[in-house]
């Protein structure tokens, strides 16, 4: 998973959070999922604003992890029952996201 | 990545020799070749001159939606490009545009003055485009100007050859020593537009949150909720959704992948034998890509007013 691709899977995320927030969800899901959104954003912002090497034996570790969980991801999002299991995906994304951003020195 | 030679190709072969076509007949493909190249570029003009707008609207978007204060020094820190790196991006797309025409230019015009005042005035702009992307700082600027350097160079000394009247010699270095600085070029300039595209999907998904959300506002008003006011609600999101069912259908880089079709249709006929059927096998291709360009320019002109 290169840069360009990082980026349209950060993408593809929070277009599936909007999907849900856009839904009729209860308030403390809506919560998280704006809160992540919000991070998601953010990271996404960073990664089009800054070149990295994105060939290092750590971010492509990072990277098939976050494919993993974007699998994972994919088999429940716009299943409204599954919210929990939903947003629980979601998180995982988002931390995986965030120790990217580390991997690449984009935040400390 | 294979776009300008086969056009160049394309052009020393037609300038060159004589052909089953008459030379009125070339003028067909050609004028379609450079109107929908035109058009890709003026759209991707447009991506780049809308990429701080899309940050900025939705930074301010989302302080409305939480009902936060707007706070310049936020805003400028969304901005993804500092306005010198816009602008030295339109004016390398700029030149490749007016690099474009003054090679068909040459190609089919018997006026060797009207190129060499061309070849000046480009040879002026791109000193400026050297110039000005040798100052740039930003950190997503450095494979811009690793682009601009080789390109400023190569094409530089294709137009002090047309400058002197040295037409053929030009097109020569032209595909010679032309093709791999400005496919380096396109593929930066590639690279940023899908990365505009990618901030612009998720400028847009947010504002379907938002557009969702003053609908329910004003439905959650049950015996009080204004009708009047529901319906624009209402309108707002299917226009929006509109908006947002276009946006997945673009792909932004599909307007120069449509040009690299076009150009292996003129790299085919250069190497075909040139007969009536060929001809027709290009015209065919260049209406193609004319309609295919005419269709990308329009969806994200329509995209644009947002």
């Amino acid at each position: 998973m290169n840069r360009l691709e990082l980026i349209k899977s950060v993408g593809d995320a929070i277009t599936s959070i909007d999907i849900l927030l856009g839904s009729n969800i209860p308030d403390n899901s809506r919560n998280t999922l704006e809160f992540h959104r919000n991070v998601l954003d953010s990271a996404q912002l960073l990664l089009v604003k800054n070149q990295f090497d994105d060939n290092t034996a750590l971010y492509v570790q990072a990277t098939k992890e976050l494919t993993n969980v974007n699998n994972e991801l994919a088999k429940t999002i716009l299943d409204i029952n599954k919210l929990i299991e939903t947003i629980s995906n979601i998180t995982r994304f988002v931390n995986t996201v965030t120790s990217l951003l580390k991997v690449v020195g984009l935040i400390f | 990545m294979n776009k300008i030679k086969p056009i160049l190709i394309f052009l020393v072969v037609f300038l060159l020799t004589s052909s089953a076509c008459s030379r009125a007949g070339f003028d067909k493909p050609i004028v379609k070749f450079q109107g929908a190249s035109l058009v890709v570029i003026e759209s991707s003009k447009t991506i780049f001159s809308e990429l701080n707008k899309v940050e900025r609207d939705q930074y301010i978007l989302e302080k409305l939606r939480k009902r936060e204060e707007i706070q310049l020094i936020e805003l400028e820190k969304t901005q993804v490009f500092s306005r010198e790196a816009l602008k030295v991006r339109m004016d390398a797309l700029e030149a490749l545009k007016r690099y474009g025409e003054l090679l068909m230019e040459a190609a089919k015009s018997d006026s060797p003055t009207k190129i060499k005042a061309e070849a000046i005035n480009l040879g002026e702009a791109i000193k400026n485009l050297s110039s000005e992307t040798s100052s740039l700082t930003g950190v997503d600027d450095g494979k811009f100007q690793s682009a601009v350097g080789p390109f400023a160079t190569i094409i530089g000394s294709v137009l002090n050859l047309f400058i002197e009247g040295k037409i053929q010699d030009a097109l020569n270095k032209a595909i010679n020593e032309g093709e791999k600085p400005i496919n380096a070029l396109i593929q930066v300039l590639r690279s940023d537009m899908q990365l505009a595209y990618q901030r612009r999907k998720t400028a847009l998904g947010g504002m379907r949150v938002l557009f969702v959300q003053e609908y329910k506002k004003e439905l959650d008003k049950g015996n009080m909720a204004d009708a009047e006011r529901l319906k624009l609600c209402a309108d707002r999101v299917i226009e929006h959704e509109d908006r947002w069912e276009k946006l997945l259908l673009i792909q932004p880089e599909s307007g120069l992948d449509a040009m690299a079709k076009a150009h292996s249709a003129l790299v085919t006929y250069a190497n075909s034998k040139r007969k009536a059927s060929d001809f027709a096998t290009l015209v065919e291709s260049m209406e193609i890509f004319a309609s295919q360009a005419l269709s990308i320019g329009q969806a994200i002109n329509e995209l644009k007013n947002l």
